[in-house]
């Protein structure tokens, strides 16, 4: 239910955003709308002169103009004498003392305020009964919806103001009051400008003095920290003591605003504000923050809430991206889609367009999915299986199949290389098993025939070729050829064709996609395959060299032999056999040394490598051009399709872009899926083309998102909105807040409209909806919600909560100028504020706004203080947050582990905020933890020689050389830490340790007179007994406190 | 207005109007002079009670200790001493020391006159209530062993069991011997080395010439040494000349006969060249002259030869 709402601009700002506000919101659409009226209130009549087109008027009935007339009546004449009294004494009550100073009324009637808050406030008593009779009339004519549940009607106020001027300063705080006071106690929500906004313009040269006093009035009465009075001229009187109903529910800040072309930072401001506030006037965003910030406020624990009374200050933004709605003939875009696509040559048209280029992205598309899905699948079949000697885990989730392929690369290649690794291994056992048999045959050369003793040389002469020549390319055939000689080699050449067989699935898939995936996979992997190359080692050690030297040897001795004619031998042939068996002998001989040379497995292994590089690269060819042959196969109906000659229809009507556009989109979405499931007729493309067609219809006509679309944002365009909802996003964002200290209180959220039936040209709706919540999340540092709604606007809202006036950014500039004025009561509506207790400097209202020192209950805030001032001026205890050394950056030391340590944590240097020295003791300073008041030293050197050590001499504890803590004060504070501790200054010290002897009467009475000690020996504070005094005096059985009647006897 | 100024010592304040009128005590807390019967601190409004051990030597009246969910809390704000009534935990599950000063320190013998044991830290080496540094304190776990192997001690303290609330008030008189085994070594808290002779005397080892001077103590005197050494063991010199004056003096107000009695004096005597320890004979020493005085002071006549019946 909507919460009906009053908008009532104070001062020339405050009617200046009214008028920006009313024409915005009477742009909105009627059924958006919350039921708003409009009101504006000001001493001048320049609001109403201004003309812009972003404007709208206000109606007589919507600005009364108040006459300053009232305001220079009144403050000309505020020393009138009435009888006895005076006539304004109500108002001399809080109007600043004109012994101090004087505000010159001289120009009130040209200038409205003249931003004198105390005028604006005269103003408001001058008029206090037009006010509020207008203020009730118009909150009477709200048509304030019921709540059915509840019966009730809720009516808010929306204040809008700045908080630099007179009349809006000086009106703000008396008018909230004024307003919840009325019928069903309406809340008030005011949105106030800052300074910043004025400064180009300021006259007065008061902006920033009148903002600092408006924000610290403000931090205090939003929840009622100090009591409020008023006694009104011609309404009854507002008297809310501290702790009472908050006046003000929400503070809403704003600053400078994003500067448009020809604006003034004015008019921007204002009319940034006015935006923000239309949001509140739009039912669905206003009910979702009220739901919101109720549910934030009420999740918050007691302490937190009770925090959050100081937490006064909120921030917020809102922004939104007008959609242009769809222009179609038919009643919807749907109807729109079909409409055209039952025409045929409208669907021709887009078709035959597009084919080719779509069986492209449809190529793409279909590898990539596969591409991932099917790898997922390998790498959970690795995990699962989980073999012994597993290769190196796959990466998961690649993004295609280039990381598929290498992987696969990677895998094979490992495998190739332990196998070769192993077969190599082999080949030498089975090359030296030969060598051993062929010797075993050289041996027994009386048995051998001559022929066999030269086919084992001729074998010896093969193996040398492997063994003793270098290893080249060219010499890499004839080695292979001498190792495909070996008993053992083809065992091992199936074993590396199996592993490529691994690599290398066989079959070629039956459906689009798996066809195309594979195809990218196989022709990737040959891409990786042909980086592969294989290092041989040096082209000849040294060993080699000397091994093939003695083989020359022999080998030349052999020739001689075999060349030399012995015709006188008995038994030639017996002879020869004989000598070439010794021949052979010694050839294997070398061949066997040889073989013990390590260089040669290596280059084994390069050429089983060499040779497995070389396989799988013929059968990966081998497979791609199986796998072409197939999507040739596979794409030419589709290439008839486009390649059909549609000339036959007629010409078609003239589609609208936006059609063309969603059409493409459809068919882009759906073919992909026809592919795999519609079986082309080869030999008939027309009929294909027409099933294609009336398959893609129904595919339209389920199409649920098209069905309610309202808005397309296409492809193309989407860049354009993106770029325009991150413009709304960051203008949304009020960097009005410093996080100087953490603040667990504040809480931020973001609403965004979305309006339903979204096409959008990157995903579905609920994508676009993901990623405008994504991208808000991370700009606006808060959660956010997307809400659809019927409107046509996207829109932000946002809105940062609950934050302490230390974290306004520019505070402390707006500080430097209040501080030097001598009587800051002129910007301050109540004069009284400034002598309450309660109402203290807001940057150091609580240590969390800025920082503490680390003393329980003390709220000091020592932000400003130099760093190597070690007693915190406001307990007058030793600081504990700051290590004490001038350089050291360390904020939060009490709350390290170290914070004990003798060095500190941060820094390295020593630590004063836990040890103190005593230098009375030679070169050595004497180091001494703080829970020690007095050096232990010092001590005993005083037990040891009381005279020449006297107890004067004992150092002390910096912190209690020049002031002490009341002990009782001290109590309470530990208990309430709202009671102010009372600390007895040095010069007091000595009577209240020693007391007061009789020659010291008249002094002590002096000092205590001075600091105020109650009956001249009572803590101010506390009125306990500070100064010694003989409490029996006042009779047995009864203390001095007896009679104070504020301090109580407690158990320790 | 009376206002007090410090005069004299730390602890004592006079009036500016009537000199005569003092306070002699100070709040523990924030030192403000108090009375001794003063609940609370005018000043820091602090309750306070007396400390059996600081109170009588710093005139320190402490804030009273809290209660925690265990009991109420152990170390006295002052002296830092933990205090454990009796009952509330035995002597096993106790960690820390015991001052061995029995005469010269109020915690010396770790029980004290308002029924509680009084802790040291583990670590201190030496008590910091008397400093005494050629009797440094003891580990707890230790005092069952001397008591045990000690006849006076055991008789002045009894065992373990009878430790309860109103211990020392309850037991007016003594009336049986300890059962202390002796080792052949002085006991560390007494300083004496008696061991049960002949016939029911008690013989004490003395010192050099003394030894022919006096005789083996008999049953019942050895009980009344007992009681004078366990009087000023646990009471300062006022409270425990009052406390032996009301068991010694007869009722009757019949003088004892010679037979069945022994004079202050030799008990006094017997006391003294009784302690073997010099270090602790030097403590008894300090204590015994007051106590003289205070015999002569309540007997001009018969001063410290003032016959104590035998009968208990």
């Amino acid at each position: 239910m909507a919460v009906a709402t009053l908008v009532v601009g104070l001062g020339g700002t405050g009617a200046l955003t009214t008028r920006y506000l009313k024409k915005l919101y009477l742009e909105m659409p009627a059924h958006e709308r919350v039921p708003t009226r409009f009101l504006a209130l000001d001493f001048d009549l320049s609001p109403l002169d201004e003309a812009a087109p972003e404007m709208a008027d206000l109606s007589p009935g919507e600005f009364r103009y108040l006459s300053p007339s009232s305001i220079q009546d009144l403050a000309l004449n505020i020393d009138r004498q009435n009888g006895d009294g005076l006539a304004w004494e109500k108002i001399l009550e809080w109007y600043p003392d004109r012994q101090k100073v004087q505000i010159t009324v001289g120009d009130v009637e040209a200038n409205g305020a003249s931003q004198f808050r105390p005028l604006g406030r005269l103003g408001f008593m001058g008029n206090d009964r037009t006010i509020e009779n207008l203020l009730r009339s118009e909150l009477d004519q709200l048509q304030a919806e019921v709540d059915t549940r509840y019966l009730t009607s809720d009516r808010r106020i929306i204040v809008l103001s700045s908080v630099c001027g007179g009349t809006g300063g000086g009106m703000l705080v008396d008018f909230a009051y004024v307003a919840r006071r009325q019928e069903g106690r309406p809340k008030v929500y005011t949105y106030l400008l800052l300074p910043e906004v004025f400064s180009d313009v300021d006259t007065g040269s008061r902006i920033f003095q009148n903002a600092y006093a408006v924000l610290r009035e403000l931090a205090h009465l939003k929840h009622q920290i100090v009591p409020f009075q008023a006694e009104y001229l011609n309404i009854p009187p507002i008297d809310v003591a501290a702790g009472g109903e908050e006046p003000i529910s929400r503070v809403f800040l704003f600053g400078r605003a994003t500067m448009v072309e020809g604006g003034s930072p004015i008019r921007n401001a204002a009319f940034q504000m006015a935006q923000t506030v239309l949001a509140q006037l739009h039912r669905q965003i206003q009910e979702k923050t009220l739901a919101v910030v109720s549910n934030a406020a009420s999740a918050s624990s007691a302490g937190d809430r009770d925090n959050m009374k100081t937490h006064a200050f909120s921030s917020a933004g809102s922004r939104y991206v007008d959609l242009s709605r769809v222009e179609v003939k038919a009643e919807s875009l749907h109807r729109e889609v079909l409409r055209v696509l039952s025409d045929p040559s409208a669907f021709e048209a887009v078709f035959s367009k597009n084919i080719a280029n779509m069986l492209e992205v449809i190529q793409q598309k279909l590898i990539r999915s596969k591409g991932q899905s099917g790898k997922s699948q390998e790498a959970e079949t690795n995990r699962t299986e989980g073999r012994g000697d597993e290769p190196p885990p796959l990466k998961p989730n690649a993004p295609d199949t280039t990381l598929e392929a290498e992987e696969l690369a990677t895998t094979w290649r490992w495998g190739i290389e332990k196998l070769s690794k192993d077969s190599a291994r082999d080949l030498f056992e089975d090359l030296e098993l030969r060598i051993q048999n062929l010797k075993f045959d050289l041996e027994r050369a009386d048995k051998n025939s001559l022929e066999k003793i030269e086919e084992v040389i001729g074998t010896l002469d093969q193996l040398k070729v492997l063994l003793l020549t270098e290893f080249k390319e060219e010499e890499f055939q004839k080695k292979l050829e001498v190792l495909k000689t070996l008993s053992r080699f083809p065992q091992i050449d199936g074993r590396l064709k199996d592993e490529i067989k691994l690599v290398v699935a066989q079959g070629v898939p039956k459906d689009a996609q798996g066809l195309f995936a594979r195809l990218a996979l196989i022709s990737s992997l040959k891409r990786i395959v042909n980086r592969f190359w294989v290092n041989f080692p040096k082209p000849s050690s040294e060993a080699l060299q000397a091994h093939a030297a003695s083989w020359s040897k022999i080998q030349a001795k052999q020739e001689q032999f075999l060349t030399t004619p012995r015709n006188n031998l008995v038994d030639k042939e017996k002879n020869q056999r004989g000598v070439l068996a010794k021949f052979g002998f010694r050839k294997a001989e070398v061949l066997e040394v040889s073989l013990k040379d390590p260089e040669l497995q290596l280059n084994v292994r390069a050429i089983l490598l060499v040779r497995a590089n070389k396989a799988l690269k013929q059968m990966l060819a081998e497979q791609i051009e199986k796998l072409e042959a197939e999507k040739a196969k596979f794409l030419k109906p589709w290439k008839l399709l486009e390649e059909e000659d549609s000339s036959g229809l007629e010409e078609p009507s003239s589609i609208p872009p936006v059609i063309q556009e969603l059409l493409e989109r459809e068919l882009r979405e759906h073919l992909p899926e026809l592919m795999e499931t519609v079986h082309i007729e080869r030999d008939n493309p027309s009929f294909d083309r027409r099933r294609l067609h009336e398959l893609i219809r129904q595919k339209v006509m389920q199409n649920h998102h098209l069905r309610y679309a309202r808005f397309l944002i296409s492809e193309e365009g989407s860049a354009d909105t993106d770029r325009k909802i991150l413009e709304a996003l960051v203008q949304t964002r009020q960097p009005l807040f410093v996080q100087r200290t953490p603040n667990t209180q504040r809480r931020g959220f973001a609403v965004i409209l979305v309006p339903s039936g979204i096409l959008w040209g990157k995903g579905t709706p609920d994508e676009f909806n993901a990623h405008i919540q994504s991208n808000a999340e991370q700009i606006l540092d808060c959660k956010a919600q997307v809400i659809p709604s019927k409107g046509s606007r996207i829109w932000i809202y946002y809105e940062n909560l609950f934050n302490p006036p230390g974290h306004i950014r520019s505070l402390a500039e707006y500080y430097s100028y209040y501080q030097r004025e001598r009587f800051p009561e002129i910007f301050h509506i109540d004069r009284r504020f400034l002598s309450h207790p309660s109402f203290q400097l807001i940057h150091s209202l609580r240590a969390t706004m800025a920082q503490g020192c680390g003393n329980s209950g003390c709220r000091h805030n020592i932000l400003s203080l130099p760093r190597n001032i070690r007693i915190c001026p406001g307990c007058h205890e030793l600081i504990k947050s700051r290590c004490g050394n001038e350089d050291c950056g360390e904020n939060a030391l009490h709350l390290s582990p170290d914070a004990k340590a003798k060095k500190c944590p941060a820094c390295g240097e020593f630590n004063h905020a836990a040890w103190w020295v005593c230098k009375k003791h030679g070169k050595n300073p004497v180091e001494i933890p703080i829970d020690k008041y007095r050096c232990p030293q010092c001590i005993q050197c005083h037990q040891d020689d009381r005279l020449g050590y006297p107890e004067s001499e004992i150092s002390v504890r910096p912190d209690l050389e020049d002031s002490e803590a009341c002990p009782n004060c001290r109590r309470i504070a530990a208990k309430d830490p709202t009671h102010a501790v009372f600390y007895v200054r040095s010069d007091l010290l000595r009577f209240y340790r020693n007391g007061v002897n009789g020659h010291d009467h008249d002094l002590f009475q002096r000092l205590a007179e001075r600091h105020g000690l109650p009956d001249g020996y009572r803590c101010p504070s506390c009125r306990t007994s500070l100064i010694p005094v003989n409490h029996r005096q006042f009779g047995r059985g009864e203390t001095c406190n007896t009679f104070s009647g504020t301090a109580h006897p407690i158990s320790s | 207005m009376q206002y007090l100024f410090r005069h004299g010592a730390p602890h004592i304040f006079l009036t500016t109007e009537d000199p005569e009128y003092r306070y002699e005590w100070l709040c523990g807390v924030c030192d403000y002079p108090v009375e001794i019967d003063d609940s609370i601190c005018p000043r820091c409004q602090y309750e306070l009670e007396d400390c059996p051990i600081c109170t009588p030597r710093l005139h320190k009246r402490p804030s009273k200790r809290s209660k925690s969910r265990s009991g109420v809390h152990s170390k006295c704000p002052v002296c830092r001493v933990r205090r454990y009534p009796f009952g509330e935990r035995s002597l096993g599950d106790m960690r820390g020391k015991f001052c061995t000063n029995l005469y010269g320190c109020p915690i010396g013998g770790m029980l004290l006159s308002t029924d509680e044991f009084a802790i040291l830290p583990e670590d201190c080496t030496l008590c910091p209530i008397c400093r005494h540094e050629d009797l440094p304190p003891l580990d707890v776990r230790t005092f069952r062993r001397h008591l045990n192997s000690c006849l006076f001690c055991s008789t002045i303290f009894e065992k373990e069991p009878v430790w309860k609330s109103g211990w020392s008030a309850s037991t007016r008189r003594l009336h049986d011997l300890g059962s202390g085994l002796n080792e052949g070594h002085p006991c560390p808290i007494c300083g004496r080395n008696d061991h049960l002779g002949d016939g029911g005397n008690v013989d004490i080892e003395l010192l050099g010439d003394a030894q022919n001077i006096l005789q083996p103590i008999g049953h019942d005197a050895y009980l009344r040494l007992a009681e004078l050494g366990r009087s000023l063991a646990l009471y300062d010199d006022a409270t425990a000349f009052d406390r032996l004056f009301g068991w010694w003096l007869d009722s009757s107000g019949q003088l004892p006969k010679e037979n069945e009695s022994v004079r202050v004096s030799y008990l006094l005597d017997y006391l003294i060249r009784g302690t073997v320890l010099t270090t602790v004979r030097t403590e008894v020493n300090v204590r015994r002259d007051p106590q003289a005085s205070r015999w002569r002071q309540n007997f001009p006549r018969e001063g410290t030869d003032f016959r104590v019946s035998l009968n208990g």
